[in-house]
């Protein structure tokens, strides 16, 4: 007696603490209230109250009601970093009499990982004869998205308020979080390549540093550079197939620059990078590069010697690489060489000269353009005089390309 | 003396060399003058099955019934297939023309691979290749089909060969029908 007396005032106490006003009804015991679905995502047209939009992967459709069938659906969701306040829409299920009304209070709070806000209590409605399900209830959530790339979890524990009674627990919920809205073309993301972005860019704040990242990993994926003839793998200057290649991912198939500027561009921009694909044409002597993979340092690609006096004729008939709105570059694709040497040929012009040793690599991540190209391109060949390296070729911006 | 003699050297041969290249960049290789521009648009195109499984060549992921790429192992060391043989089919001859134009740009060498005559190797309409590393990596169309093949060079033969006679023997599309497509069994 003394025990369902304080149970009573328990409740009385949520019941002004909360400040419900609704009527209620009794119930039979066990009272069981379960989460049925829910939906992170559920307004696909804007993204501005809920998740992001995106898809598992090519010609996928967008996911919603992410968390459903008791979890044995459990899909991921996107939000940008910092967004606050985050809504969520719920249905729940009772066990109760279906032909009567009820209203209970439901909440949730983050039981483990890291939440993007709790779920504040609210009322929720069970209409009669709805076969026990609940209205549809949108939740905002006190909190803020955290402030840098990621893929973390949240798992909600849920309560009734109206009885004390724990509902258990949904979850683990995966999210990405991105810098900002993504770009083509991954203007609608996909979950296969926010997997590798998400963590590549982890903890990363600014688009310069998220973008560094993701090229430094691809650059170590465990692609080769062709040297056969610079063949690109995935697709020409319009299509990039990016199934395949996640799915070659960590595997030594042989790539060119434009295979692995397509790459930097799309991980870069599911993550809000908003990165373009560009490309220098003109046939043009090289700086000594060290090409992604196992192929040797090279100032002379598909020819040889590998390292070639100033007499050599190989270099690159385009380059292709990433480049932001204001032209600063990143390039997946080889290292460059910044010593004092950079050809590693010496007592040239005029004349062939000799080959000298020694490296001293970078790879090319948040590089100016001139930077970038003065790196790049060879200054004096026997055949090309490159001392204004931009009049050995042409740049071609914005390229775009769609994914499959 | 030796210096000046080097020096014109030097000149003759870049003037050639950028002459060349402009030359046949200009002229997109040469593809005003292609063959095969004339030719009827195919569909239903079968697969050379046969040959696919006596090479053992493994489906990539994102192949569709207009386009498909399978992978050939090299060598016996290959074990992850870096070859291919890469198809796809267009709805037109010059789409797939202008494709092959597009294959050939997007390879980083200045120095494209030479045509292959029918001197050579009797392949497609119009054909590009070289042999590398003891592999030949070609590009050819035949008709609106598209194909990239890069294996050992009796295997990449075979296999051209083989997907070329189907192309050929395959039935003409038909206008008001769906688009070109292949028959892929797998």
């Amino acid at each position: 007696m003394k025990k369902i007396r304080l149970i009573a005032i328990f409740f009385a106490a949520l019941m002004v603490v909360n400040g419900f006003n609704f009527v209620t009804y009794a119930w039979d015991y066990p009272l069981d209230i379960d989460v049925v679905y829910i939906s992170f995502n559920y307004n696909t047209g804007s993204y501005s109250e809920d998740a992001l939009s995106i898809i598992p992967g090519y010609g996928g459709s967008v996911i919603q009601r992410e968390w459903d069938n008791g979890g044995s659906t459990n899909l991921k969701f996107a939000y940008i970093k910092s967004q606050t306040n985050r809504k969520i829409q719920v249905q729940f299920w009772h066990n109760q009499n279906q032909s009567q009304s009820y209203n209970f209070a439901i909440g949730a709070a983050a039981s483990e990982g890291i939440s993007f806000g709790d779920v504040p209590y609210a009322t929720v409605s069970f209409p009669s004869n709805n076969n026990g399900y609940s209205e549809i209830r949108t939740y905002q959530l006190n909190g803020t998205v955290a402030g840098s790339v990621g893929k973390r979890y949240v798992k909600f524990a849920w309560w009734c308020v109206n009885e004390a009674l724990s509902m258990g627990y949904t979850g683990n919920h995966y999210y990405y979080t991105l810098l900002d809205a993504p770009q083509a073309p991954m203007g609608i993301p996909w979950t296969s390549v926010l997997d590798y972005a998400c963590v590549w860019a982890s903890g990363q704040t600014s688009a310069e540093n998220a973008a560094t990242n993701i090229t430094n990993s691809l650059y170590t994926s465990g692609f080769d550079y062709e040297t056969g003839s610079g063949a690109p793998r995935y697709g020409g200057w319009s299509s990039f197939y990016l199934t395949q290649f996640i799915s070659e991912l960590g595997s030594a198939y042989e790539v060119n620059c434009l295979d692995m500027g397509k790459a930097v561009t799309t991980f870069g921009n599911a993550v809000g990078c908003d990165l373009n694909l560009t490309t220098f044409s003109g046939t043009f002597a090289l700086n000594c590069i060290d090409p992604i993979g196992t192929p040797a340092p090279t100032n002379n690609p598909f020819s040889s010697p590998l390292i070639g006096d100033d007499c050599r004729y190989g270099g690159f008939g385009y380059h292709a690489f990433s480049q932001n709105a204001s032209n600063v570059t990143w390039d997946a694709c080889l290292k460059y060489d910044i010593d004092s040497n950079p050809d590693n040929v010496s007592n040239s012009n005029p004349g062939c000269g000799t080959t000298t040793t020694g490296y001293s690599w970078i790879l090319p991540c948040n590089e100016s353009e001139s930077a970038y190209i003065q790196r790049l391109v060879d200054d004096w060949t026997s055949w090309e005089n490159c001392s204004n390296r931009y009049n050995c070729g042409y740049f071609t911006y914005e390229r775009a390309f769609a994914v499959n | 003396m030796n210096n000046r003699l080097l020096r014109i050297i030097q000149i003759v041969i870049v003037i050639c060399c950028f002459f060349n290249i402009t030359f046949a960049q200009n002229m997109n290789y040469g593809y005003d003058n292609w063959p095969g521009k004339s030719g009827v648009i195919k569909s239903n195109i079968e697969l050379p099955t046969q040959l696919i499984s006596k090479f053992n060549l493994t489906l990539a992921q994102g192949s569709k019934e207009t386009s498909f790429f399978y992978k050939i192992s090299l060598d016996e060391n290959d074990q992850i297939k870096k070859g291919r043989l890469q198809a796809e089919i267009f709805s037109s001859i010059e789409e797939a023309q202008s494709a092959l134009v597009e294959y050939l740009d997007c390879l980083t060498t200045p120095y494209k691979p030479p045509r292959l005559t029918n001197e050579g190797f009797k392949i497609g309409d119009i054909a590009f290749g070289e042999v590398n590393n003891g592999s030949l990596r070609m590009a050819f169309t035949r008709n609106n089909v598209l194909l990239v093949v890069h294996a050992p060079i009796n295997k990449a033969k075979e296999i051209a060969q083989g997907f070329d006679k189907n192309i050929q023997v395959a039935p003409e599309w038909k206008k008001d029908t769906s688009k070109p497509s292949f028959v892929l069994t797998e």
